[in-house]
């Protein structure tokens, strides 16, 4: 595949000469599009995977808007608009930008929403890239939050030029305008069509160029309109094929060397004159695009099946059936919701009431919002291919998952309630936390080399993160004996049951943290050659042993008791908050795949709550002492 | 995990052990460890992993604020090994239903001292091959030689320690009668090229020719970045001294012309002998589709040794390994259509302590972790 950096700056050039272009709007309504989910199932090989093109526009959508949707239309309705309809498209607000700086610096009249549309920003585009070239010549570390702002808003809209350029070749462009009817004549062009795309002209070249040839024998003075025509269509079209190069958009596969590959339409635009197949493919992405802006529905959808066909006739891409499910189901939004609503129930559970209803009711919540988060844990696993827990992102799906079993089982053990509010309160909060790590990204992207191991992920991952799990239910207990001990005076012989499960489960996470950790040794041995490098990562989870091994040895010595033993699960929860979230942004070490400057706010905001929590119940403690002496 | 002690008889090991014979010890080595642990993973993020290794992982007392001693990690996990020894010897119930816990503690010590024993013996060096190279030694990370060898033997080098070299004194050389007389050396610095000094690290690597001096710089935080360099003056039997800067960065050696020979000098890093030749068949980068970014690294190699002479793969995650030799995939370089591949190669006599010390953790902690809640719910469920 020929990649030039030259045909995207070329593309996007030429789609910003249109969307620049003052006055530019949609001419096609806004309402009766043609439905597009046939076209979401269209596969398209994005960030070294084929999806279909539904999770193609979400992952474009969250890292433009970090959401992945936009006012009411779908995501793959709002992709096609940008492809098909870019001028149409550039209304749509979805550049967001958080720093008001920015925001006044190029000049936009800010939005309540903080969104704004290409046509909001293109005033201020020049402004905006020209302070991006600056930020991006300093080192990362150095830039600014503003600084680091611009650059993000910068790319996204350079990406979001190359996108809305992919199918430009078959837009009508004033470049290939043919007005003269001896041209018409000689390319065969109706009297209707005024301006001509790439596309319409392509078939012609070869007359163009040697009408193009003629007219330079003659004499400049002399020169027809006819000659004049040609001269500058011939330009015109040599300009665009010279800028032949790689975009974005794979999506049509072709067979080179025995290789699957998948190209851009351009490529294979350039590529046409080839084969039949090429051409059929071009001719298919025309009819679509006919289609679209004429809200031909049925035309549309027999353009889109026929792409999709010929598509399957080349390659063997796998089935988009799963993804688009989960696409359209969002499984961990709507697990996140029931959890919320169980956490509810279940705090006032442990707390205020404890009717049998409520109980009933919070614990089916939990079974059915583990439902839809265990069908999206098993898809992921079914459309990557590997366990889920490659990313910090997906730790969280899968320590709220754990976390939400554990306390399950923990319900069926003691019936109690303390069970539900671990489920549902770590379900919640580990989701809602998963959902802040899964913006401007792709979620199911690449991984690194050293991670393409599909034995250590299960084994290792999956163990170290069973064990965060446990210490994290075991901190949530250590809060509700706390709580009830000192905030709500119950009697010890009432916390018995509290106190059994927080050691039995801080117990299950030093099982499962010592039993990861010895895995990630062994892995490290294999992959780095030393089993222990006292790497920030690696001493994250020893920190965690050690604290637990403390807190059982001090508890076996009488040291603590208890009340000791529920603030040594809450300092565990602490540690485990470090390992997991700290250390990434520490920037140090050989984990530099998990290296990330998210969560710094959701870090420091934990453990303020935490010392204020501890201090709070440290001053309950000395005033109860007090009053008993 | 109580450990009730049962009444022995007093005897001289175990009034030795008394100190060790308590939970409160196990309690405070425990807390020590937790502290350094965090406080070198701390100090790491401005000084480095070697600083932070020196300090407080690879040290027996820490020093506060250069004053007030505070255990290392050396010291807390020996008396953790004490402590640990003499519980399970002297207070430890020895019966089934501590199996979990007895084996758990035998797995934490089998892991310290083979801890001890991996990190006093493992020797790491790397070896980077071209496609179609053999070789049969890696390199050092961190150890330099002075070496020396003529044109007219130019397979027999004779090379010195930068460790052991001293200033001002004069060594014996490769060719008989000259002598090498080290000047100046420094562990780590930049070369200077008529009067240019060579700011950027990258560009550390001049012709020999154009090195005019070389300038001293601290040390690396991490020591394998140091480049060292000498100035010598080699004297031959009859003649003046000719003074030389030879630095580790320089990509050819300094040549010294002495009479009808030619003696070459080269500060390079110490080659580490290996039991086999390794030649580097392929190296392939494969990517994800569509993509630059790799998904593997895989070296075709041909071992050849006393006992082997076959082709082996090493990729990510999956090392060679050959007696008590491993060959990581570590990482590579392509130049002009050519492709290298570089090894780490680390000797390690001790690496399945880690392996068995794992098993026994886990295979103690889960016990202990079944058994307390088989009891726990025979116990809810009595009447």
């Amino acid at each position: 595949m020929i990649v030039s950096f030259r045909c995207a700056v070329f593309a996007a050039a030429a789609c910003a000469v249109a969307l620049f272009a003052e006055g530019a709007s949609g001419a096609i309504p806004e309402t009766s599009y043609p439905k597009t989910d046939d076209f979401a199932s269209t596969m398209i090989l994005d960030n070294g995977r084929l999806k279909p093109l539904d999770s193609y526009a979400r992952s474009l959508l969250m890292q433009f808007s970090g959401r992945a949707g936009i006012h009411g239309m779908s995501p793959t309705l709002w992709l096609a608009r940008v492809i098909f309809l870019p001028l149409t498209a550039a209304d749509d607000k979805v550049f967001l930008i958080n720093n008001p700086e920015v925001v006044d610096a190029i000049g936009v009249l800010p939005e309540k929403r903080r969104r704004y549309s290409f046509n909001d920003i293109k005033r201020g585009y020049h402004q905006l890239t020209g302070m991006a070239r600056e930020a991006e010549a300093k080192d990362a570390k150095e830039r600014t939050l503003f600084e680091n702002e611009v650059v993000r808003v910068s790319r996204n809209l350079q990406d979001y030029l190359e996108i809305s350029s992919v199918l430009m070749f078959l837009m009508p462009y004033p470049e290939f305008a043919v007005r003269d009817s001896a041209s018409r004549n000689l390319l065969g062009i109706s009297p209707a069509a005024e301006q001509l795309s790439f596309y319409d002209l392509s078939p012609c070249f070869d007359r163009i160029v040697q009408a193009a040839a003629a007219a330079e024998q003659k004499d400049k003075a002399g020169w027809s309109v006819f000659d004049m025509t040609m001269m500058s269509l011939s330009q015109a079209l040599q300009r665009w094929r010279q800028s032949r190069g790689d975009q974005p958009f794979h999506i049509i596969p072709k067979i080179v060397d025995g290789r699957e590959e998948w190209l851009c339409p351009w490529i294979v635009m350039l590529d046409a004159g080839s084969g039949a197949q090429a051409r059929a493919d071009i001719s298919s992405l025309a009819s679509m695009r006919a289609a679209f802006i004429s809200g031909d529905a049925k035309g549309f959808a027999a353009a889109v099946a026929l792409f999709n066909a010929a598509v399957r006739r080349t390659a063997q891409p796998p089935s988009p059936g799963i993804e688009l499910l989960y696409n359209r189901i969002d499984p961990f939004a709507k697990a996140k919701i029931l959890y919320g609503l169980a956490a509810i129930l279940a705090l006032m559970l442990v707390t205020v009431f404890s009717p049998r209803w409520a109980r009933t009711l919070a614990f089916v919540l939990i079974c059915a919002a583990l439902a839809p988060h265990t069908f999206g844990l098993v898809a992921r696993v079914i459309i990557l291919h590997r366990p889920p827990l490659a990313t910090i992102y997906e730790t969280f799906l899968f320590v709220a998952w754990a976390c939400a079993v554990l306390g399950l089982v923990l319900e069926l053990i003691q019936r109690k309630s303390l069970g539900l509010l671990i489920s549902s309160l770590c379900g919640f909060f580990f989701l809602h936390l998963a959902g802040r790590y899964n913006v401007g990204e792709d979620s199911m992207g690449m991984i690194a080399a050293v991670l393409n191991s599909n034995f250590w992920l299960t084994t290792h991952i999956m163990s170290v993160t069973l064990g965060y799990a446990g210490c994290c239910c075991a901190g949530v207990i250590g809060h509700v004996y706390l709580v009830k001990k000192l905030f709500l005076r119950t009697p010890e012989e009432r916390l018995v049951s509290t106190s059994s499960a927080l050691y039995g489960i801080l117990a299950f996470g030093l099982v499962f943290t010592v039993i990861g950790t010895m895995l990630g040794g062994m892995w490290a041995d294999q992959s780095w050659g030393r089993f222990w490098g006292w790497d920030p990562k690696e001493n994250g989870a020893l920190l965690i042993i050690l604290w637990c091994a403390v807190v059982f040895h001090a508890r076996s010595a009488g040291v603590v008791k208890q009340q000791g033993m529920a603030i040594g699960a809450i300092l565990s929860l602490v540690l485990v908050m470090f390992a997991w979230i700290g250390v990434n942004l520490l920037g140090i070490g050989m984990h530099s795949y998990g290296f990330t400057t998210t969560g710094v706010t959701a870090l420091y905001t934990f453990l303020i709550f935490e010392a204020v929590f501890l201090a709070a119940a440290a001053v309950t403690f000395f005033m109860t002492w007090k009053r008993a002496v | 995990m109580t450990h009730s002690a049962p009444k022995k008889p007093l005897s001289a090991a175990r009034i030795f052990s008394s100190p060790f014979l308590s939970l409160y010890t196990t309690v405070i080595c425990l807390i020590v460890l937790c502290i350094l642990v965090l406080w070198g993973t701390l100090y790491r993020i401005d000084h480095g992993i070697y600083a932070a290794k020196t300090r407080f992982f690879s040290s027996w007392i820490v020093l506060i604020a250069g004053i007030v001693p505070f255990p290392g990690v050396l010291l807390a996990a020996a008396a953790l090994i004490l402590n640990q020894a003499a519980m399970l010897v002297f207070k430890q119930e020895w019966r089934p239903a501590k199996a979990g816990i007895i084996i758990t503690h035998l797995g934490v010590l089998v892991l310290l001292v083979g801890g001890g024993i991996v990190s006093y013996t493992a020797r790491e060096s790397f070896l980077a091959l071209w496609e179609g190279e053999t070789s049969n030694e890696s390199l050092s990370y961190h150890s330099w030689d002075l070496a020396t060898w003529t044109k007219t033997k130019p397979g027999t080098p004779w090379a010195m320690s930068l460790d052991t070299l001293r200033t001002g004194h004069a060594y014996r050389s490769a060719l008989p009668g000259a002598s090498v007389l080290v000047e100046d050396a420094y562990p780590n610095c930049v070369a200077l090229m008529r009067q240019m000094p060579l700011a950027d690290s990258s560009a550390r690597m001049p012709m020999p020719a154009a090195i005019d001096s070389i300038e001293a710089q601290s040390a690396a935080s991490d020591p394998s970045d140091n480049i060292p360099g000498v100035v010598v003056t080699v004297s031959a039997a009859a003649g003046a001294g000719t003074r030389r800067v030879v630095y580790g960065g320089a990509s050819e050696p300094v040549c010294i012309p002495c009479g009808a020979d030619t003696l070459y000098c080269a500060v390079r890093r110490k080659p580490v002998p290996l039991p086999l030749a390794l030649a580097l068949i392929k190296f392939v980068k494969e990517d994800y589709a569509g993509t630059q970014m790799a998904r593997q690294y895989r070296s075709t190699v041909r071992a050849k040794g006393s006992d082997i002479d076959r082709e082996a793969v090493i990729s990510m995650n999956k090392p060679f390994r050959y007696r008590h030799y491993t060959f990581y995939q570590s990482s590579y370089s392509q130049t002009g259509g050519r492709r290298s591949s570089t090894f780490a190669v680390v000797e390690n006599r001790g690496k399945w302590l880690p392996y068995v010390a794992g098993f026994l953790l886990a295979a103690g902690l889960l016990l202990h972790f079944c058994t307390k809640l088989i009891i726990h719910i025979r116990k809810r469920e009595a009447p």
